[in-house]
């Protein structure tokens, strides 16, 4: 009997080193040495969050999932709509999603208390993207295996969908609104857009505090207020220009910029087949009008939490 | 052998727990943002309960003791990040009615829960006594 069970021990005690490792990678947030030497912390870029592991920065280094999302295909010039807009999503019957954008470096003016809670996420937390969280702002554009836009001229409006992580999905309002009085703060806040020449500049507010905006841990309040710049340069590239507003967190306005890679040979339908089964907002009807398979297929996905 | 293998699954099971509730919190926002309930007095057969809201404006914290009726505006409310120090100053009614300054002292703790406490000291006129509030 007691050689029967001989193989438990050594398999629980296996389990009890590769578990935490195990968990270690999924998680991925590996303590950085600048925290570690107290050096501030400046919010990384797509591919220094690779460097520091984690399922996100497969997608902005074109690992598992994100593998091959850097375009192969020559590039053309800017894809637009009759009108002359230019189109940040795919063309029609063509698939494509963005990858890489959202980091960069910036010299962030930290507010005291937000420095030092940034050091201390740093060095003892895991975001809340690792739980499935909503990543609002520039963090979105950091989730695993890139991001899909998909522009509606006909509802006046521009979605972006994040493939890795919660699958939710952030509306920007084209039709001239204005930001709502009281707005109760929600992980992507309300977003209005408009077109500067070529440049898609969008103004966020309304956000809650229960993401963190990027992987350099950066903390935020509700006041946060985002400007966003998209400007797609060529078919296989956008600029992403971010201004950061938010007095509660820091002493001053602060910018980075990034860029983002187009790749044709994916998107939220080919991304996996899991996620077509769990998630519906990936599965557009191809034999419907657009927007009548967008809206389809809102009306089951998943609900942004508040 | 069969104890010890239970015993050995227990500390795994345990193990894996605290993994998981580890990721299940995140520090979010201004740590001292939110609502929260304890209780103070000057010595452990003399507590009184009390509740706080507080809310970072982006230069001090603001908000209010003991919500309703008869609430305190907190006057002065501080976090000095470098050591996790909280201080609160205000003036509230005494037993006899009368105003009387008030002032807190003390420690952030478990910054990363969402049930992070304050713990420390205060001075209520001539009284003192410690105190402990949590997050709710």
């Amino acid at each position: 009997m007691r050689s029967q069970r001989s193989w438990i021990l050594p398999v629980i005690g296996l389990m009890a080193v590769t578990i935490p490792g195990l968990t270690m990678m999924v998680f991925g947030q590996a303590a950085a040495p600048a925290a570690q030497t107290g050096v501030p912390p400046l919010p990384q870029t797509g591919a220094a969050a690779g460097a520091a592991g984690g399922a996100a920065a497969a997608g902005a280094r074109g690992g598992r999932g994100g593998g091959g999302n850097r375009n192969t295909t020559p590039a053309t010039p800017t894809p637009r709509f009759p009108d002359g807009t230019p189109r940040l999503g795919a063309l029609p019957g063509q698939k494509g999603i963005w990858n890489g954008g959202g980091g960069g470096n910036a010299d962030v003016p930290y507010q005291p208390w937000a420095r030092a809670i940034s050091n201390y996420r740093r060095n003892n937390e895991f975001e809340p993207h690792t739980r499935c969280k909503p990543s609002g702002g520039p963090r979105q554009f950091l989730t695993p295996y890139g991001v899909e836009i998909v522009e509606l001229p006909e509802l006046k409006r521009i979605f972006i969908m994040d493939i890795g992580g919660p699958h939710t999905f952030r509306t920007i309002y084209m039709d001239g609104r204005q930001h709502p009085k009281d707005l109760n703060p929600s992980f992507y806040g309300h977003s209005t857009g408009t077109w500067d020449k070529d440049t898609l500049v969008v103004d966020t507010v309304g956000f809650n505090e229960k993401f963190w905006i990027d992987r350099g841990q950066a903390p935020h309040t509700e006041k946060l207020h985002l400007i966003e710049k998209f400007t797609r340069t060529d078919s296989n590239t956008m600029q992403y220009e971010l201004t950061v507003d938010d007095p509660g967190a820091y002493t001053a306005i602060w910018s980075r910029s990034s860029t983002m890679n187009y790749s044709t040979t994916r998107n939220c339908l080919s991304t996996s087949a899991r996620t077509i089964i769990r998630h519906p907002h990936c599965s557009l009807d191809p034999k419907l009008p657009r927007w009548i398979a967008v809206a389809k297929l809102f009306r089951n996905s998943r609900i942004v939490p508040k | 052998m069969r104890l010890k293998t239970a015993c050995l699954f227990l500390i795994l099971a345990g193990s894996m727990l605290g993994m998981l509730t580890k990721a299940a919190s995140a520090q979010e926002g201004h740590p001292m943002t939110g609502t929260w309930a304890g209780e103070w007095g000057p010595d452990k057969a003399h507590r009184n309960q009390v509740t706080m809201v507080m809310k970072w404006d982006g230069k001090t914290i603001t908000g209010l003791i003991n919500p309703g009726p008869d609430s305190v505006q907190i006057k002065v409310g501080t976090l000095d990040s470098s050591k996790w120090l909280f201080h609160l100053e205000t003036d509230a009614k005494d037993p006899n009615c009368v105003m009387t300054h008030f002032v807190a002292d003390g420690k952030l703790e478990n910054i990363g829960s969402y049930t992070r406490t304050v713990t420390g000291t205060y001075t209520y006129g001539t009284s003192k006594g410690d105190f402990k509030i949590t997050r709710d």
